[in-house]
């Protein structure tokens, strides 16, 4: 089973020099990690004023390789979101959309929000929500708000049924998380990238010793992030080797017809 | 071999701090690990918290001479502060001096204890984080490093986290040949360190982690940058053989 990256970028930051900008690179990274696949998302389409634009490009950059998959990105208060997120599925095969409300300055219980969520319902697609993608003290002249915990309660419970993806988290926000919404009726299927899960010394032993291992994926967040960093976080957690194997396959969603 | 230029006891449990510390040594492959003891991480620490957390320090290098090193952490406002400095580097044998957030490194206070430390020819471990929240009220920035720097310039500095955000902390630094940095910093930014990299050389960067608080964030981070072997040696232990050299003057 090949290795997977659940949560990386191809492109361009507006506020540093990225020096791992195109899919090549990516992934060249990737097989220097031992990764063969991942679920790729546009960075510039996160700025762009038709992220479409920047989705285009993405696509014509991993387009043919079977082990890659293009996330689109949506802001749901740009008009013609519905319609792109069709047209991607028809033209471009894409497995998931992705949603950055700290970016783009809505609240994920928005109206809008719930309409774009009816059509990745309607299309099997996985839902990704990235929480953060900086750390916040760091950043420059402009400061994406960070998701709030009540705000993911919030929309689990307004839109049932969701396949997702949580990306940006801490390690703390699932542990908090995962009782409440797995107490809710929300038939919701979550899963959780491990890629800003920095915040402790020992965090996967920590979450396998508490059972938590069972949502949780790999996922980089490069290039914004370094991938070596959130590799060495579950290739040196003292936890059985198969539990790792799992996390960094990303196994439990392979096994759900997620990549398919 | 890898000596970690920036570790920590954290709390007030030594023994249980040590043993965490020792157990990521051995796990993470760290040979040597210089240590601070941040009086549980109170900002403005009392004599009796430097009294003690240094003192554990001391008794640490001793019990294990060929793994740890140790950093006399200092309160630059207090009026003792020179005794505590010459007391750390003279009788606890401490090879070098941490300043955290109690004041900026360019403070006033600070000047006295520059001239010892030069003196002594050991280095000055600085807290430096630059950030748009929570910045704490006499936390360091690249700019106080670079203040004290330029009066001292005969002073060994450590300006450490990269200055929180390289991208501010760097430029301040870059023209200083007596700062050199580490890239202890739980965050994963992942150019800050080919940035720093780019524009210092391998010469003055340092392996730092900041343990107990994460270890393999740090490590990736080197692990990462296109270097020679040659030059990931000399950040992962070389520049940090010369820098505590006390014989090593600038």
């Amino acid at each position: 089973m090949i290795q997977f990256d659940c949560n990386c970028y191809v492109g361009n930051w507006p506020f540093h020099k990225v020096r791992r900008n195109s899919f090549e690179e990516i992934k060249k990274l990737h097989q220097q990690n031992g990764i063969e696949g991942g679920f790729v998302s546009s960075l510039e389409a996160i700025f762009y004023n038709d992220p479409w634009e920047a989705d285009a490009e993405l696509h014509q950059a991993i387009k043919g390789e079977p082990n890659y998959h293009h996330v689109l990105t949506v802001n749901p208060m740009l008009p013609g979101t519905i319609d792109s997120i069709h047209r991607a599925v028809k033209e471009w095969g894409i497995r998931g959309v992705r949603l950055l409300p700290g970016f783009h300055g809505y609240n994920l219980t928005d109206d809008k929000v719930r309409a774009v969520c009816d059509v990745i319902r309607e299309y099997d697609l996985i839902v990704f929500i990235t929480i953060r993608m900086e750390d916040e003290r760091n950043t420059y002249f402009f400061h994406p708000r960070t998701v709030n915990l009540g705000e993911l309660i919030d929309f689990f419970y307004l839109n049932k049924s969701m396949k997702a993806i949580i990306c940006g988290a801490w390690h703390g926000d699932m542990l908090y998380l995962r009782p409440i919404l797995e107490g809710m009726d929300t038939t919701a299927d979550i899963y959780w990238e491990c890629s800003a899960m920095r915040t402790g010394l020992y965090i996967v032993d920590d979450l396998y010793k508490q059972n938590r291992t069972d949502r949780l994926l790999y996922g980089s967040m490069a290039p914004i992030f370094v991938l070596k960093s959130t590799r060495l976080l579950v290739e040196t957690a003292d936890i059985p080797e198969e539990e790792k194997e799992k996390i960094l396959t990303c196994k439990n969603i392979r096994d759900k017809g997620w990549m398919n | 071999m890898v000596v970690d230029v920036h570790t920590h006891l954290f709390g007030r449990d030594f023994e249980a701090a040590k043993k965490l510390l020792l157990g990521a040594m051995d796990r993470y492959g760290i040979d040597i690990s210089c240590v601070s003891a941040i009086d549980g991480a109170f900002h403005y620490p009392s004599w009796e918290g430097l009294v003690e957390g240094n003192a554990e320090i001391a008794k640490f290098c001793k019990e294990q001479p060929d793994r740890i090193r140790g950093y006399v952490y200092v309160n630059p406002a207090h009026p003792k502060a020179m005794d505590m400095l010459k007391r750390g580097v003279e009788d606890q044998g401490m090879s070098g001096v941490k300043l955290w957030v109690a004041t900026t490194c360019d403070a006033p206070e600070v000047e006295p204890l520059a001239e010892k430390m030069i003196e002594y020819g050991v280095p000055v471990l600085i807290h430096c984080f630059y950030k748009v929240v929570g910045q704490l009220h006499y936390e360091s920035t690249g700019e106080h490093v670079a203040n004290l720097a330029r009066k001292f310039p005969k002073l060994k500095i450590l300006m450490a986290h990269l200055g929180g955000n390289a991208y501010h902390g760097i430029p301040c630094i870059r023209d200083l040949p007596n700062v050199w940095v580490d890239y202890s910093l739980s965050s994963y930014w992942g150019d800050m360190l080919p940035y720093t990299y780019e524009l210092l050389g391998a010469e003055r960067i340092l392996h730092g982690s900041d343990l107990p608080g994460i270890y393999t964030s740090n490590l990736g981070k080197i692990l990462e940058v296109d270097m020679s072997e040659e030059e990931r040696e000399l950040i992962f232990w070389k520049n940090a053989e010369k820098l505590f050299d006390r014989n090593f003057k600038l």
